[in-house]
C-alpha cells in the first residue's frame, strides 16, 4: 500500500521534470540555433514479491513469479540535433549550417564552446564575434573599407574592398563536429561544452568529412515543433493527474482500513 | 473465532498488490518501450479434512505477466531512435549476460559504442557489441535493423522474439530472459520513431476504481466476520 504511495510520486515526479523540459523548448521555440531537449523515462527496480520457479498452491511450479516495480525515473535529458528550419534574413554575417557541425568560439576564460547558431557580428577591431562579443576560431578579421563579404558554401570567407574590383580572400572558416552530440553539455546562450561522453572536437573545413555546408544571409531557426510539444504536454498533464489518482485510491485504502481498526 | 476473516483478509491483500502493479504502469505512462505488468490471482482450495469436498477458499499471490501488446509508435526525427514494428526485442549487453529491451533510444558513445538509453552495449545478429566508426559520420539504421555509415553495412541489430511468460523485468526499460528462450527473429525497425509505453491510462483508472471498490468490499465482509465474533462473544456471557 505505501509502496503505491511512492510509485505514484515517482510517476507525478518524472511528469513534471517533463513538463520542465517541455517548457524550456517552448520558451525556446523562437531561439536561433537551439536545440530541443526531451527528457528520457526508464523504469525502477522490481521487487520479487514470489520468485519464478516457485512451486504454487498446487505444487505446481509457477513459470513467470510475481515482480513489483516500484515506479519510473528520469534517466536523461536527450538533446534532438536535428536541423532547424533555415530563414533567410539577408544579413552578411548570417550563417546557417547546413548538415552536421557546430562553430567554434573562445570563451573569456581561454575555454572553447561550440554553437549552431550563426548570428555574427564584427567587433571594433574587424573580428567577427558572435552578440556577446565572443571570438569566432579560427578568427578571421575584416579589412577596414571592405564594402562587401561573402562567405562560401566551403568556408571561405573573401572581402571586397572599396575601390578594388577583385574579391580578396581573408580567411577560411572551420566547423567542429563531435561523435556524440547528445554528449555535449548546455552552458546556456546557445553554447555547448565538449564533454568526455561527447567524444573530443574534430574540426574541418565545411562540406568535408560530413560536415554540413554553409549558408551566408540565412540563420538556422530553432527546431522546436510546436504541436509536438503541446501533444508531449497534455500527455504529461494527464499522466501526473493519473499517477495523483492511484496516490488518492491508496489513501481512500489506507482510510478504508484504518477506520477497520 | 469466525476463521472466514482470512477470506477476504487475502482478499484485500491481492487489492493491495494489484494497486502496486498498476500505480507502477501508470507511473510508467510515459516511458518509451515500457511493458505493463499484469496480475493474476489463484485460489487455494481449501480442505477441511472433514470428508467434505475442497471448497475455493483464499486468494494467492498469483503470478505476474509482461503484457506484450505493441505500444503506439511515436516519431521523434532523431536518426538513432528506432522502434520495433511488431514483435521482437533488441538485445543489449548486460553486466550479467544479455538483457532485452524495447526502448530504440540509442546513441552513439566517444568511442564509436552504440548504446541504448541505459547505456548498454547494443548487441549485433554475431551477439557482438556494435562499434561503428566515430569518425563515419551520422549513422543511418535500414528497415531490416542494418547500421549503415557513409553508404556501407557496419553491422546488423539483433532483434530476438521471447515468450512474453519468460520474461522478467530487470527496471531500466530491460527485461531478463533465459538465452534458450530468444528466438532470433526478422523484425521491420523504423527509423527516427519511438515505441510508447503500452500502458492505457483510462485501463489504469478502471482498473484503480475497481480494486478501490474491491478492496472496500473485502473489508465489509471483514467487518460482518468481527461483528459475527462480537455476537458469539455476547451470547455466551
Amino acid at each position: 500500500m505505501i509502496r503505491a504511495l511512492h510509485t505514484a510520486a515517482t510517476g507525478m515526479d518524472a511528469q513534471s521534470q517533463r513538463i520542465d523540459v517541455i517548457a524550456n523548448n517552448l520558451a525556446n521555440v523562437n531561439t536561433t540555433g537551439f536545440k530541443k531537449s526531451r527528457a528520457d523515462f526508464q523504469d525502477l527496480l522490481y521487487q520479487t514479491v514470489r520468485a519464478p520457479g516457485t512451486s504454487s498452491a498446487q505444487g505446481v511450479a509457477v513459470p513467470t513469479g510475481l515482480q513489483v516495480g516500484t515506479g519510473v525515473r528520469t534517466a536523461a535529458t536527450h538533446r534532438s540535433f536535428s536541423t532547424g528550419d533555415l530563414a533567410q534574413t539577408g544579413n552578411q554575417f548570417d550563417i546557417a549550417i547546413e548538415g552536421r557541425g557546430f562553430f567554434q568560439v573562445a570563451l573569456p576564460g581561454g575555454e572553447q564552446a561550440y554553437t549552431r547558431a550563426g548570428n555574427f557580428e564584427v567587433d571594433p577591431q574587424g573580428q567577427i564575434v558572435t552578440p556577446d562579443g565572443y571570438l569566432l576560431e579560427p578568427s578571421i578579421a575584416v579589412p577596414p573599407g571592405a564594402t562587401a563579404v561573402t562567405i562560401g558554401a566551403d568556408g571561405t570567407v573573401s572581402a571586397t574592398i572599396a575601390g578594388e574590383t577583385e574579391a580578396t580572400e581573408i580567411g577560411q572558416m572551420q566547423l567542429v563536429d563531435f561523435v556524440n552530440p547528445g554528449g555535449l553539455e548546455s552552458i546556456g546562450r546557445n553554447f555547448y561544452k565538449a564533454t568526455t561522453a561527447s567524444g573530443d572536437p574534430q574540426i574541418g573545413p565545411p562540406g568535408l568529412q560530413g560536415l554540413g555546408t554553409l549558408s551566408q544571409g540565412f540563420l538556422e531557426m530553432s527546431n522546436v515543433k510546436v504541436v509536438e510539444e503541446m501533444i508531449n504536454l497534455i500527455s504529461s498533464q494527464r499522466a501526473y493527474e493519473i499517477n495523483s489518482k492511484v496516490i488518492q485510491a491508496s489513501d481512500e485504502m489506507l482510510q478504508t482500513t484504518s477506520q477497520a481498526v | 473465532m469466525a476463521n472466514g476473516i482470512y477470506i477476504p483478509m487475502s482478499g484485500a491483500m491481492a487489492a493491495e498488490k494489484r494497486l502496486d502493479v498498476v500505480a507502477h504502469n501508470v507511473a510508467n505512462a510515459n516511458t518509451p518501450g515500457f511493458r505493463q505488468q499484469r496480475v493474476q490471482f489463484s485460489s487455494f482450495l481449501v480442505d477441511t479434512g472433514d470428508g467434505r469436498p475442497a471448497e475455493k477458499g483464499f486468494v494467492a499471490i498469483g503470478e505476474g505477466r509482461i503484457d506484450d501488446t505493441a505500444g503506439a509508435i511515436a516519431q521523434t526525427g532523431n536518426p538513432l531512435d528506432v522502434a520495433i514494428d511488431g514483435a521482437g526485442y533488441f538485445v543489449v549487453q548486460g553486466p550479467e549476460g544479455p538483457l532485452l529491451t524495447r526502448n530504440g533510444a540509442l546513441r552513439m558513445q566517444a568511442d564509436g559504442t552504440l548504446v541504448d538509453a541505459g547505456n548498454l552495449p547494443v548487441l549485433g545478429t554475431n551477439r557482438a557489441p556494435i562499434r561503428l566508426r566515430p569518425e563515419g559520420g551520422q549513422p543511418s539504421v535500414g528497415r531490416d535493423g542494418t547500421i549503415g555509415q557513409d553508404g556501407t553495412v557496419v553491422a546488423t541489430m539483433a532483434v530476438v522474439t521471447v515468450d512474453a511468460t519468460r520474461l522478467q523485468p530487470v527496471g531500466d526499460t530491460h527485461l531478463r530472459a533465459a538465452a534458450a528462450d530468444m528466438q532470433p527473429a526478422t523484425a521491420s525497425i523504423v527509423g527516427g520513431a519511438l515505441e510508447s509505453s503500452n500502458v492505457n491510462p483510462v485501463r489504469g483508472l478502471v482498473e484503480l476504481v475497481q480494486l478501490t471498490q474491491d478492496f472496500q468490499t473485502q473489508n465489509r465482509v471483514m467487518n460482518e466476520y468481527r461483528k459475527l465474533d462480537g455476537k458469539t462473544i455476547a451470547s455466551a456471557r
